[in-house]
This record gives C-alpha cells, structure tokens and sequence, in this order.
C-alpha cells in the first residue's frame, strides 16, 4: 500500500512540475533540423573491368594460368581478382588478361569519349616489377602495348595485355604482387580521381 | 476518523490530483501546439523558429568528383516575440566509406553564407565539415529573417605521389541533419 501511495505522489509531483515548467518557458529554446546529404563518383559509371565469368557479352579467349585451363581473372570492377601461376622457366606473353569496357552512355552530359591511361606499380614487398610490358589494345587484336587511349566512345572494349620478366637474378621464384593502374580522364576533367588500381598475383615456381 | 479511512481517502485525493493535472498538461499541450501563433502566446517572449527547409535536404549532392561543389539555400526567421541567438550545428553525422574506405568528411568544405536583401553574399563561416561545431550565426530580432546559403565542396588536392590518395573517396556517401536552433537573450 505504502508504495503505492509513493507512486501516486511521485505521479503527481511530476505531473506539476512539468506543467509550472512548461508554463514558465524557463528550459525553452526553438530549434529545427535540415538535411544535408553528399556522394563521391565512382569510375564504374563511366569504365567497367570484366572477366570470363562476369563478361556481359559472353566473350571468351581469356588468360589462363600457364599450362592450365583455369581462368587467370576472376569478379568485376573493383572486386576483380588476378592470379597467375607461371614456371620460372621463360618469358610469357598473356593476352586479354580482363575487359575494360565504356558503358552505354557517359554520366556527364556532353561527354561524348574519354581518355584511359594505363600504368603499372611494382610489387610493395620486394620493389620488384615483374611486368615487363603492359596495354591497353584493340579487342582481339593483337598485343601493341598501347598506354593511352584517347578518344574512347562509349560501348568500346579494349583487352589488356601483359608480358613477363623472363624470372632470374633479377626476379626470383617467389610471389610479387604488382598492380596494373587504370585513370580515366576526359575534356574538362583532368584531376587524377577515376581509376581502377588492379592487383596482379603472380607466382614465380 | 479511523487511521485506515484516512489513507483512502488521501489516496483518493492524490490519485484525483494526478488525473486532473495530466489532463490539464494534454489539453493545454494539444491546443497550444494546434498552430505556432498560439504557441507564441503559450511560451510570450521568447523567439520561435520557422525553418524553410525544416526538416528537408538543404543540398544534395550525387556523383561528386574533386573540385565540384553543391549548394543550396535556407530562409530561417524569428516568429516568436522574443529576441533569440541564432546557432547551428551538424547532428548525427554518417561517413559511409566507398570500396576503398575513404570517409568523405574529412574532404567536404562547408561555406555558409548570409545572403542580404540585395542579394549580395556575406561567409558566415568556414571550415571542414569534420571538424565542425556549434556556430553563432546571428541575433534575431521578432520577425527578422535571414537567408542562409550553404556550399558543400568536395575538395582534394591532387596527389603528391601515387594514386590511393584520389581513390579512396569514391562512392563515399557522408550525411548530417544540421540543427537549428534559437536560444533566448534573458
């Protein structure tokens, strides 16, 4: 009973104050809230980098892993994932590693091609660079280590292509893990922002 | 009396109390939230804020790229009797990182700037949106209005070497609610 009789009186308290306090405009302050809401470019709206697997146009003739029959490449875009195995016993020329290709139509207006830059960085650990040649070249044509590609509409496909470091003193067997660098720029726009920077997993055995 | 006729009858009375008051504060609550001119009159003298966008996007900003800015405009105005300091402040800000786990505020520049009746632009304040607290805007005065302009800049300097610098904000989403907010002069 006697708690009850607390509850009731701690009830009433509060219904009283909060009406003396409310009344008395003493804890007031108006205030409202608005919005503001941002978000970064990505390069896929304007550059897509397929495999075998997530090829759109069921293009075939990717790497493989040297010797085997097994997709060098595998996801898209950003989640692409490069892995070559390659006896340490020659030089190795691999064509269409993956796909770069422009989409139906550029995000900003009034852009009607694009200019893709092509680089590579040698491998963090060891400094090493196990690429020895690189590019961006027609679909299906031959190897021509193109570095920049200027003019690129949309719905255009290109292949990358790679070529080894014949593995020595220089390279030995081990792993390396260079990164094939892809800078899209175009008229008007020339902050170095859209890129792709894909790593290369390669296995010297 | 006997001592337990007593209790009930206190119990009662309080248990009456307590109704009649709650009925009171909802009542009053209820009528006087009904419109803002009764509100005035509930809280007399104190300031009261009308926001244009209260509760909308000031600016709004989609597939920003270094270099690029996003604006947009906000009239706040005093419809209370009282004279009130005019702050704001970001609330409840939100980084999503992009893939590569840039958080986007750490690149945003806000510019507030007062907008006079002449249309000419005054900064008000400038900074990161990072680092960004409660800001004085003004005094105002009953009914004085004052027009806000906000510029969001998504600033990046190129990179000295490289290429992570410029690549970890891309599809890094950052949102804040901004409070206004209108405190009394006593």
């Amino acid at each position: 009973m006697s708690r009850r009789l607390l509850a009731l009186v701690g009830l009433a308290l509060l219904a009283v104050t909060s009406v003396a306090v409310a009344g008395s405009g003493a804890w007031f302050h108006s205030d409202s809230d608005s919005y503001v809401v941002v978000q970064a470019a990505h390069i896929r709206d304007w550059l897509n980098v397929y495999s075998e697997d997530t090829d759109p146009s069921g293009d075939t003739g990717y790497a493989t892993q040297v010797g085997t029959s097994l997709p060098a490449a595998t996801g898209q875009d950003e989640g692409i994932d490069v892995y070559f195995q390659i006896p340490a016993s020659g030089t190795y020329t691999l064509r269409r590693v993956v796909k770069v290709r422009t989409p139906s139509a550029f995000p900003q207006a009034g852009v009607t091609n694009v200019t893709v830059a092509v680089a590579i960085t040698a491998d963090e650990a060891t400094g090493k660079q196990p690429i020895k040649r690189y590019g961006l070249d027609a679909w299906g044509a031959a190897p021509n280590w193109t570095h920049s590609v200027t003019g690129w509409g949309t719905e255009v496909q290109r292949q990358l292509n790679l070529e080894m470091r014949f593995p020595g003193n220089s390279i030995p067997p081990g792993d390396y893990t260079p990164h094939v660098t892809l800078t899209l720029t175009y008229s008007g726009f020339t902050t170095t922002y859209y890129q792709y920077e894909i790593p290369i997993r390669i296995r010297f055995r | 009396m006997s001592a337990p006729r007593l209790g009930t009858v206190v119990r009662a009375a309080i248990a009456a109390a307590t109704i009649v008051s709650a009925l009171v504060l909802v009542t009053s609550a209820m009528a006087d939230l009904a419109s803002l001119e009764r509100l005035a009159r509930l809280f007399e003298g104190q300031p009261i804020i009308v926001n244009s966008k209260a509760g909308e996007y000031i600016v709004r900003g989609k597939n920003l790229v270094p270099g690029q800015k996003v604006r947009g405009q906000v009239r706040i105005k005093n419809k209370g009797k009282g004279v009130g300091i005019l702050y704001v402040r970001p609330r409840r800000p939100v980084d999503i990182p992009g893939p590569r786990g840039g958080e986007l505020s750490q690149k945003l520049v806000l510019t507030i700037r007062r907008i006079d009746r002449n249309g000419n632009a005054h900064t008000v304040w400038r900074g990161h949106l990072a680092t960004m607290g409660r800001v004085r805007l003004a005094v105002l005065k009953p009914g004085a209005v004052r027009r806000y302009r906000f510029v969001v800049s998504f600033q990046m300097r190129p990179p000295a070497r490289g290429y992570a610098v410029a690549n970890q904000y891309q599809l890094s989403r950052f949102r804040t609610a901004f409070r206004w907010q209108l405190v009394p002069i006593e």
